[in-house]
């Protein structure tokens, strides 16, 4: 079961999501990095990411784009940058700006979600995200 | 203010003259006269003097004397022309009075001429006219540059306020959505432990973070209408308006029953703005409808001269004639908060959006009858 990794800073939204994926019925295991330093750590499986069976690589990152240290954008940047790390990159931002959207499909990433204003939809959004890209979508690597 | 701009101030008033004669007394003669001008002298006593003092700075006016060894008054003046920073520098000839040598002079770009022997009065009256042009030219140059200064401020005063609003809808939204969320969460999780008082003040909170939300929302449409780019293209209106109802589960039945009444024609607008000025229309004719009524809505168009009028006809609860001219007001209401939930900028966002792609908007209205809200624009071909 592919685990995900979420790079989110503000703590609310974290345990939001947490709650919006149990009640999607999403039971990969998930890891969240608080910043963009410690998500390039997962990555890299360094610091205190550095046990692999407890932190196995992610198959699915949700990446904040407004992080502390490093930000969202240069996150996704260096992630594909690393050739062996072929994972989904899905953006979850409260940013609509048409900038943010177009440099992160520049740099890659697989979707741009925003963060709905109302916390009950994120269900939906969860809920979509187990059916396609934890269900149906496939990887090189598989 | 600007380096250029303080170094350019500390040579205003002080024009240039260059006076170019090979006689040294006749130099002397005009220096004499000139000197009463508010301008420096520059001294020039051949066509090649004259050319080297024109490299370091901008004169107000030469006077060049027609008759000189080696290079001549006209030579000198053929060479100054040739030059591009000297192309409009003023050039007045001394010459007797000779009509070949002033037709000549003419044609070589001389704006005037002064007859020897000089008379002192008319000397410094021409001369002085041309010294009194170049201060009013340089003034003129020098609000041009404060002009730009100004212009400069303003736009980066315009970023500043973009990355703030970028900020606002970051920063301040985010504590909304805990706000609402943990409520939320509270109801949902906490079912069957709470009284329905606290259920209800829950649900007091969840309503007023979103109503905040909405109105953060409505705030950036509106300062993004005042001063996004709005290109003018044609614009497919009805089909806008058919995917529009096809996308908000609000518009459709049961919730409400709209009705397009004649394909709509293409305008002359932006799709953007005209989105915004749909959505708030539609909108506003969804909510403000007598309570437990269904909201109908009939959307129809009529041919003005050149131009369309797309009206939105509901069967509201009516504006009263008194309050019609001031809806579109900025936050202006007419209808108590309490009854009708609401932002008071979207129709001035509707009206500004108009207005910034050429066109009116205007109402027909009475209380318990419904209103017409009406948008007009140049009808594409």
């Amino acid at each position: 079961m592919k685990t995900i990794l979420l790079v989110e800073d503000e703590e609310d939204d974290v345990f939001f999501l947490q709650q919006a994926f149990r009640k999607a019925g999403i039971l990969n295991p998930m890891h969240v990095a608080s910043d963009g330093q410690q998500a390039i750590d997962y990555f890299k499986g360094a610091g205190k990411f550095a046990n692999r069976t407890e932190f196995p690589p992610p198959g699915l990152v949700l990446l904040d784009l407004k992080l502390p240290y490093v930000m969202g954008l240069d996150v996704l940047k260096w992630v594909r940058q690393q050739p062996e790390l072929p994972v989904v990159v899905i953006i979850l931002s409260s940013s609509s700006e048409l900038a943010d959207i177009k440099t992160a499909y520049r740099l890659g990433a697989n979707a741009y979600l925003v963060k709905p204003p109302d916390v009950s939809k994120l269900v939906e959004v969860a809920k979509s995200i187990k059916d396609f890209w934890l269900t149906h979508n496939v990887l090189p690597a598989e | 203010m600007s380096l250029r701009l303080r170094a350019f101030m500390g040579a205003e008033g002080t024009a240039n003259i260059l006076i170019v004669d090979d006689r040294p007394e006749q130099l002397l003669a005009m220096q004499v006269v000139l000197a009463d001008l508010p301008a420096n002298i520059v001294r020039a006593e051949s066509g090649k003097e004259a050319l080297r003092q024109l490299l370091h700075q901008e004169f107000a006016v030469i006077l060049l004397d027609v008759k000189m060894p080696i290079m001549d008054g006209f030579e000198t003046a053929a060479l100054i022309r040739q030059r591009p920073a000297c192309q409009d520098t003023p050039i007045i000839f001394v010459t007797a009075y000779d009509l070949e040598d002033l037709a000549r002079s003419y044609a070589l770009g001389a704006v005037d001429y002064i007859q020897t022997p000089i008379v002192p009065e008319i000397l410094r009256t021409k001369v002085g006219v041309f010294v009194d042009l170049f201060t009013k030219a340089q003034k003129i140059k020098q609000q041009a540059q404060q002009l730009q200064e100004h212009v400069q401020e303003l736009t980066e005063l315009n970023r500043e306020l973009e990355a703030f609003s970028y900020s606002i809808s970051h920063d301040m939204r985010a504590p909304l959505r805990s706000m609402q969320g943990f409520a939320q969460h509270l109801i949902d999780e906490y079912n069957g432990k709470l009284d329905e008082h606290a259920v209800s003040r829950l649900q007091r909170i969840c309503r007023s973070a979103i109503r905040l939300d909405n109105l953060i929302q409505d705030v950036l449409s509106y300062q993004k209408i005042l001063r996004a780019e709005a290109p003018k293209d044609h614009v497919d209106l009805d089909r806008l308006v058919r995917d529009m109802i096809q996308t908000y589960p609000d518009w459709q039945p049961p919730k409400a029953h709209i009705q397009i009444e004649n394909a709509l024609p293409s305008v002359i607008g932006n799709e953007a703005f005209l989105t915004q000025c749909v959505s708030s229309l539609v909108g506003n004719a969804i909510k403000f409808v007598p309570p437990g009524a269904l909201p109908e809505i009939k959307i129809g168009s009529e041919l003005i001269g050149s131009q369309v009028r797309v009206s939105f006809q509901d069967n509201g609860i009516g504006i009263a004639p008194e309050d019609q001219s001031r809806i579109f007001r900025l936050f202006e209401r007419v209808s108590p908060a309490t009854q009708y939930e609401g932002t008071g900028i979207g129709l001035t966002i509707v009206r500004k959006a108009v207005q910034r792609m050429g066109g009116q908007v205007g109402l027909q209205s009475e209380p318990g009858k419904g209103s017409r809200f009406w948008i007009q624009l140049e009808k594409a071909d």
